[in-house]
């Protein structure tokens, strides 16, 4: 949590390129986001209203991460399912490069952000369908976008995308369950790429998986963003995930943004209690430093 | 259960009030309170063979100690935690080895003094709070009955008072009133600490946790792990931790056994392992997850592969296929455990050149090595 934090990416919005006027613009800008779940009682039926997420905004650049943290129940996946237009926001918008999208009807959305937009879920085993083979389920996933000439073509390029994600033709007509959970989640970022996004929404993508598999995941998608031109959207509640893969951080916390900075200031000098608190419960890799047992047990 | 009050007293040593517990304690401070002695387990398969999952496991638990088992999904932490009151179903388990709590020899005790054992000396915290409450039952009454089954004599409010005071230990802000309430009416957190208060009602000696906070948020499970140490600290508890976050062995533990594929692979006092991690696999894992400190890398350093199924367990050592320093010798024959310092031994054939060398130098090597299509000149620089 030192001096060396500085963000990888030299085009950084923030400290990156020369003069305000060159600041590029963001890809998926989100605006004053809100979603409310009407809840009702089991025997009267009397209603209440539950605010799950309250005026988010924020900004995502090209080529940038900006991961969504915060506890369970803060709003970070309605937030992340809303700007990926699978969830309808109850006011506010998200627009990709200037254009408002959340209002648009199934068949715009179909046309128009779901190639751009994708979503990467944490349990991969419930985001594939078990009985389809892999290679069906890119190739559907590029059936639907009309993307590709052929079937062959569809299948090369298929192939194509298991190959970049680090597997191979060999796992084409295979099926979910032979696979493990790394393997699995390489074949859903893989069927997300297909459709040649711009955008992944990844929620919790990698919390499931192994260190040592995690590891893997987390190259594979840095190498992803680099070569692709990719820009993350990354919700995660692992902090140390955060500090190797985010340029920009927004804490959620009860459906409000109460903290947002570039990754190495929310390190370093976290300006919100709230914030503090997440950074302070985190249990470091250090036996000499025991810090986290100081506090009380309530 | 109807013959169990009698077996109790004659399996039980005198050990009943709290305050005897530190006497006790005292007593026996310089021989271990648990000892696992070369445990192997097996379980049927479906066409009556026996399928050994866990093999090799030695490691001891002192009075008032702290043990951390660490590994993968897989790499049998579990089975082996759960071999300690031998909650397998013994119709298809076969266990050999020696397991040696308090003095008795676990796997040659009958049934009785095995259930006079658990919930009472043995206390154990499982994954899923969930899946280990009854949704049906109040809280209070699954608290009391724990207390009950192990004494029958107790007066009705004297078990309440325990019960209370226990989940006062768990870090429950209103007990009297959680004690009315249903699994269902309260949170992953507070179910936890129910949890927690149901495994130390009766003051065990040694409380088995297996992944007790990795489905809660950091900041619930930096409390429970305050309240695991508080338990240690103040009533002296031994605990044995299961864990896959490096990070909550450094915080938690005294000692440590990293397992990987079903078997115990290093040993040694927290910081000396993390000091000095000595075998490859311990190694790997410490480098593969992103730094909370020091410079950001630009990649994470990783270990290739990943754990392979227990029904293809490869000959020689388990870790030889993802192992950078892997040599030709590494891939038969047994690997036995050896000292490298003090108390701290590891699994690893080439356990004298390997113990320094830093993982991601012997990876680059070793892919470098690959690219080449060479095979043998590993991990050799200094």
């Amino acid at each position: 949590m030192k001096e060396n934090d500085t963000p990888r990416t030299t085009d950084t919005p923030a400290s990156g390129l020369p003069g305000a006027a060159r600041r590029p613009e963001p890809i998926v800008q989100v605006n004053d986001l809100c979603k409310d779940y009407v809840t009702r009682g089991f025997t009267n039926g009397a209603s209440s209203v539950f605010h799950a997420v309250k005026n988010v905004s924020f900004e995502l650049y090209p080529r940038q991460t900006y991961a969504l943290v915060g506890e369970s129940g803060s709003g970070k996946s309605t937030t992340g399912r809303m700007v990926c237009a699978l969830e309808r926001p109850t006011s506010g918008s998200a627009s990709f490069e200037g254009r408002a999208y959340t209002d648009d009807s199934p068949a715009l959305l179909r046309k128009g952000i779901r190639s751009k937009i994708q979503m990467v879920f944490q349990d991969p085993f419930s985001a594939l369908n078990p009985r389809k083979t892999i290679g069906n389920a890119l190739v559907e996933a590029m059936e639907i976008q009309r993307i590709g000439s052929s079937r062959a073509d569809r299948r090369d390029r298929a192939v194509a995308m298991l190959e970049r994600v680090g597997l191979s033709s060999a796992h084409m007509d295979r099926f979910p369950h032979q696979f493990s959970g790394g393997q699995l989640q390489r074949v859903t970022i893989a069927r997300a790429l297909a459709v040649e996004p711009r955008v992944l929404i990844l929620d919790e993508s990698v919390s499931a998986l192994d260190v040592s598999v995690q590891a893997q995941v987390l190259n594979l998608l840095q190498d992803l963003k680099d070569d692709l031109g990719l820009s993350y959207l990354f919700i995660t509640h692992d902090l140390s995930v955060v500090r190797f893969i985010a340029d920009r951080v927004g804490v959620l916390r009860h459906g409000e943004l109460v903290e947002e900075d570039d990754v190495a200031s929310i390190f370093r000098n976290p300006r919100t209690d709230y914030t503090r608190r997440l950074l302070d419960s985190i249990p470091l890799p250090d036996p000499t430093d025991r810090r986290l047992m100081d506090g009380p047990p309530q | 259960m109807t013959a169990t009050p009698t077996i109790i007293e004659s399996v039980k040593p005198p050990t009943e009030a709290p305050a005897d517990t530190a006497n006790a304690a005292a007593h026996n401070a310089d021989s271990p309170l648990l000892e696992v002695e070369d445990l192997a387990v097996s379980f049927a398969t479906v066409d009556k063979k026996w399928k050994t999952t866990v093999e090799g496991v030695s490691f001891s638990v002192g009075q008032g100690e702290i043990l951390g088992i660490v590994g993968e999904s897989g790499c049998g932490k579990s089975v082996t935690s759960f071999s300690i009151p031998r909650l397998h179903d013994e119709r298809t388990t076969r266990y050999e080895g020696r397991i040696t709590f308090d003095g008795r020899d676990m796997l040659s005790l009958d049934q009785a003094s095995l259930r006079a054992l658990r919930g009472e000396d043995i206390g154990f915290i499982f994954q899923n709070p969930m899946s280990s409450l009854d949704p049906l039952m109040r809280i209070g009454r699954q608290l009391e009955e724990t207390v009950r089954v192990h004494h029958k004599n107790l007066a009705k409010g004297e078990v309440r008072s325990r019960c209370i005071d226990a989940l006062k230990e768990a870090g429950a802000d209103k007990p009297e009133l959680w004690m009315g309430k249903y699994p269902y009416q309260m949170s992953g957190g507070q179910l936890q600490r129910v949890v927690i208060a149901m495994a130390l009602v009766n003051k065990p000696k040694l409380l088995i946790a297996d992944e007790p906070t990795t489905a809660l948020d950091v900041t619930i499970q930096a409390q429970l792990l305050r309240v695991l140490r508080s338990l240690r600290d103040r009533l002296g508890m031994s605990i044995i931790l299961i864990t896959h976050d490096m990070g909550v062995v450094a915080q938690m533990c005294d000692r440590v056994a990293v397992m990987y594929l079903g078997q115990v692979v290093e040993t040694a006092p927290v910081r000396e392992l993390f000091a000095h991690p000595s075998h490859p696999y311990t190694k790997g894992l410490l480098s593969a997850t992103p730094p909370l400190s020091g410079p950001r890398p630009e990649r994470l350093a990783t270990i290739e592969g990943s754990v392979p199924q227990l029904s293809e367990v490869p000959d020689g050592c388990r870790f030889a296929s993802r192992c950078p320093f892997a040599t030709g010798e590494c891939r038969t024959g047994k690997v036995a455990m050896r000292q490298v310092g003090q108390a701290h031994s590891i699994r690893c054939a080439r356990f004298r050149e390997v113990h320094d060398l830093p993982f991601q130098a012997a990876q680059k090597k070793h892919d470098a090595a690959a690219a080449a299509g060479a095979d043998d000149s590993t991990g050799k620089e200094a």
